[in-house]
């Protein structure tokens, strides 16, 4: 049994000193194995800014070239790439990342734990986007940037109208990306759920965890249809799988589909982080707890889903049957209402309260009158027959630049303004912030208020000039006076963030009086987060910084210690927050480096369609996951240990809900979203596409029906090693039994996968292949379950309590079972759903 | 020593159940309208399946909202864990029903195929 007593009592100054020596990350070169959430929040929300710069400097391209008719500033094809660079950059890489980094530095904050639940992946979430989004940007300096627009779409992404490698840039960067992104979605949901200070019930939680955890989980669920789609694309575009190619059973709008069923979600989970910020700034300036807490909680949740049901409202000219077209308008204009309880309710917190003007009220004030008139342009869009008139307008361009901007880049520079005495402990200085805002807020309005009307008199978006004779010229003019406005209130902005980095005046503790846990602690903060960790009674957005902070801060919470070099938080309860067990985090590493190094290698040998090579990189990135898997986990059985405050818990390791199972449940989540969204692809296009029934029927039935059934067996041989853990009894034979099913299997998919038809010659093949490879990829990543088991067994990582390594591949063969037989099953059905379309088509 | 009472995380389920429902009966129907017009069904039966998916799912949702309404009393009487998640629940569920009821309301009037 090892140590289970909490070390003696420091000092504060002892304790601060023990604490900061295990969290710290090193000076120099070791900041590239930083793992700590406030260096990498920090680090996502620097690039983020970066990346809208040149998302910004794309934009006055643009405005440049559209300033006069008849521009000869930058040709066509130089216009296509900066259109579709300046969305791709502003919307992969600086809003998604930058509320992932503002999630990162604060959730462990505001929810009174020491980090993240899994700082390496946070980190390796950091250099995937780092090098995807490198990849992106690189290209332009090459010409070879992304011209297709930042949706994408097919025909013309495909490979015979866009034959360069700019499209493979961004199917491959993207999702390099958005790996980043899911990975990320994981890790806050997980974090969110389990590692919160004990008494933190999830009815007591801040309202910013509250939103976080609805926007992690929508990109858990949202994501996954668009990395499908740029799979497919690829596979077209590198391989000739005709998945958009409507004169091979393809069908171009599958893609549209795919796109949007990610897209439009993406303006929520934008937007709902940016919510959640005003939520906890709005009652701070207002001096009052936030109205209808619990209302917003329900608005933010029935927004999660009604965004989900609005997809089609982006392809309402393509050609939908009538009553679904009804069905996506009444969707879309019914989200203004949860959209509208969330404005009302910050408004009565203002109204009820007794406001106090700074800084960042001021960009609420102008998140109010922007995004007010977004939200309205666009419940006059989810009207069909006004879309229709207004669709690919710059009507359109206006709308989603009032919300996005309104919605999101307002919120966040009132949040950049709130929380940046927290970043860097030294006060705002005033004296360019208002001229900042007023330069934005007037340039914004100049600009795209004047897109609204070239719109409505016919300007469509993404022309690279026009004639003179239409009457768009002043509105373009103006456009584009107003975006060099805009720019030159965003560069007093970054003026004003240097010089409060640099000049700004010190201050002891919680300069704007706010009541959440972020603000119980120094700022800057330290890298250990709390020097001990704090009980809650009452809703965590009432509490008092000024007198908890000291408490924490000298030892008089949980975990006021440092027990044998390593790195602790606690892990609660998900519903009630009572006190479960004690996580113990990895400290800083290189490992996350290396293995985003590998992918990113892979990404390009992937571009530069090296594919041996790829493969390589690939086993290669696998490999360097079996170093993370080895430094966790504990070889004895500890049992209940000192947490302080007279109260013991266990261990991360010995407990049923245990961290990185919660994790594997919502990757598996968010697997299954990609599987059915195959399914779906599968199903639209035999129902929808053209040139069906094909002229031949994929039939390997008996290997994919073999292959199914050793994928069950596999999953029943799992749960029977789980259980002989459990017992005492020995596991390995039968781990061992299970590695060898999982190899029949990965060889009957191969089998199948070989005696396919030509896969090119018909979207029926190819959508039966990419079944195929989905349960070929799951088989084999149940060899890699089951060896890294079989490896933690055989180095003594493994008891009946410490059964963690056997229940995560336990849970991957039953995911892959389940997966398999559906996936198995739609492949012996589409021979009979085929017959169904003779007379039909 | 402070012990965690066993809560299963299902309980949070509450909060998303409405809207899960009216989820799938979204994709439900949204599916059905698309098959009946890809394999041309006569109109009046087409309505008749969509009128009748769209009362089942009003129904659903109506004993889903009645059924959080109750869960909603129930925790605020007794001593349950987390109360306010059942508030939110009921809330939710009632949203979903008023949603329910007014997307799938055009399968009543609207034409349904192109």
């Amino acid at each position: 049994m090892a140590e289970s007593t909490a070390p003696d009592k420091l000092s504060p100054i002892r304790l601060h000193k023990a604490l900061d020596r295990v969290w710290r990350t090193g000076p120099g070169w070791q900041r590239l194995s930083a793992v700590n959430h406030t260096v990498l929040g920090k680090r996502f929300m620097l690039t983020a800014f970066v990346f809208f710069a040149i998302g910004g400097v794309l934009a006055m391209l643009i405005r440049a070239q559209l300033a006069t008719p008849d521009s000869a500033f930058v040709g066509p094809e130089i216009y296509n790439q900066l259109f579709s660079m300046h969305g791709t950059v502003m919307m992969f890489l600086f809003a998604i990342p930058m509320l992932e980094g503002l999630a990162i530095y604060l959730l462990p904050k505001m929810l009174g734990a020491r980090d993240l639940a899994f700082p390496r992946l946070t980190a390796y979430g950091y250099w995937c986007y780092l090098f995807g989004g490198t990849i992106i940007v690189v290209s332009m300096l090459f010409g070879a940037a992304p011209n297709s627009g930042w949706f994408m779409y097919t025909p013309l992404s495909s490979q015979p109208y866009t034959p360069g490698i700019n499209a493979d840039i961004w199917l491959l960067g993207v999702t390099f990306v958005e790996i980043s992104a899911v990975s990320a979605a994981v890790e806050i949901t997980v974090s969110i759920l389990k590692l919160r200070a004990p008494g933190m019930s999830l009815d007591r939680m801040p309202l910013f965890a509250w939103y976080m955890l609805v926007t992690a989980l929508m990109m858990v669920f949202g994501f996954p249809p668009l990395i499908l789609g740029s799979i497919l694309l690829e596979l077209e575009r590198a391989f000739g799988l005709p998945f958009f190619d409507p004169t091979r059973g393809g069908d171009s709008l599958l893609w549209q589909h795919l796109f949007w069923l990610f897209g439009h979600p993406e303006v929520y989970i934008i937007f709902l982080p940016a919510a959640g910020a005003l939520s906890t700034i709005i009652p701070v300036f207002a001096q009052r707890q936030i109205v209808g807490y619990h209302a917003i909680i329900a608005a933010i949740v029935a927004l999660a889903f009604l965004s989900f049901g609005l997809w089609v409202h982006h392809m309402f000219t393509v050609g939908i049957p009538h009553l679904a077209l009804a069905f996506f308008s009444a969707a879309s204009a019914l989200v203004a209402i949860p959209t509208a309880v969330q404005i009302f309710a910050w408004l009565a917190t203002l109204a009820h309260g007794r406001p106090r003007f700074d800084i960042p009220m001021l960009y609420v004030t102008g998140f109010f009158l922007v995004f007010v008139i977004g939200g309205l342009t666009g419940v006059m869009l989810a009207m069909v027959p006004f879309d229709q008139q207004a669709h690919d307008s710059y009507f359109v361009v206006a709308h989603l630049h009032y919300v996005l901007v309104g919605g999101f880049v307002f919120p966040m520079l009132a949040a950049v303004y709130y929380w940046l005495p927290h970043i860097t402990g030294r006060a705002t200085v005033h004296r360019i912030s208002v001229p900042a805002f007023w330069l934005i807020f007037v340039g914004f309005n100049l600009t795209f208020f004047m897109m609204h009307l070239t719109g409505l008199m016919g300007m469509p978006r993404r022309v690279y000039t026009y004639p003179s004779n239409f009457g768009w010229d002043s509105l373009n003019l103006l456009s584009s006076i107003g975006g060099f406005i805009l720019t030159m209130g965003f560069a007093l902005f970054a003026v004003d963030m240097i010089l409060q980095f640099r000049f700004g005046r010190g201050f002891r503790r919680n300069i704007w009086k706010a009541s959440t846990l972020d603000w119980a602690m120094p700022t800057r903060p330290p890298s250990y987060a709390f020097a001990s960790l704090p009980s809650i009674d009452k809703r965590a957005d009432a509490i008092d910084p000024d007198s908890l902070g000291p408490q924490l801060a000298s030892g008089h919470g949980y975990l006021g210690f440092v027990r044998r070099g390593r790195m602790e938080t606690l892990g609660v309860d998900m519903t009630t927050g009572k006190l479960e067990h004690v996580v113990v985090l990895p400290n800083s590493t290189y490992l996350p480096l290396i293995s985003a190094s590998l992918t990113g290698a892979m990404v390009l040998c992937l571009l530069f369609k090296l594919y041996p090579l790829a493969v390589i990189f690939a086993l290669s990135t696998l490999a360097s996951f079996f170093f993370w898997a080895a430094r966790t986990g504990s070889k004895v059985d500890e049992g209940p240990i000192d947490v302080g405050c007279g109260e013991r818990a266990l261990p991360d390791t010995e407990v049923d809900g245990p961290t990185p199972w919660w994790a594997m449940v919502f990757a598996l989540a968010a697997n299954g979203t990609l599987f059915a969204s195959l399914m779906f692809g599968t199903l639209y296009l035999w129902l929808v596409a053209p040139a069906w029934p094909p002229t031949e029927i994929a039939s390997v039935d008996i290997f994919v029906v073999g292959a199914a059934v050793l994928l069950l067996a596999a999953a029943a041989l799992m749960w029977w090693s789980n259980g002989l853990n459990l017992s005492g009894k020995a596991f390995m034979p039968a781990l061992m039994a299970t590695l060898l099913v999982d190899l029949g299997a990965l060889v009957l998919f191969s089998i199948a996968l070989f005696a396919l038809p030509d896969p090119t010659s018909h979207a029926h093949i190819a959508t039966v292949a990419a079944l195929i490879g989905y349960g070929w990829l799951h088989a084999f990543g149940g060899l890699a379950f089951g060896f890294n088991a079989l490896l933690k067994a055989h180095h003594g990582y493994v008891s009946p309590r410490r059964s963690l390594s056997l229940r995560l591949t336990r849970l991957w063969h039953d995911y892959t079972a389940i997966t398999g037989v559906l996936g198995v099953g739609l492949i012996l059905l589409m021979p009979s759903l085929i017959g169904m379309l003779e007379g039909v088509r | 020593m402070m012990q965690a009472t066993p809560v299963p995380p299902r309980s949070i389920l509450v909060i998303v159940l409405g809207f899960g429902v009216w989820a799938v009966a979204f994709v439900g129907l949204y599916a059905v309208n698309a098959i009946g017009c890809a394999f041309t069904w006569p109109s009046t039966v087409q309505r008749a399946v969509m009128i009748g998916l769209a009362l089942v799912a009003s129904g659903s949702m109506m004993a889903v909202a009645g059924w959080s309404i109750g869960h909603w009393r129930r925790a605020a009487n007794g001593p349950r864990p987390a109360p306010g998640l059942a508030r939110i629940g009921a809330m939710g569920s009632t949203a979903a029903l008023a949603a329910t009821i007014l997307v799938f309301a055009p399968s009543l009037f609207a034409s349904m195929c192109l």
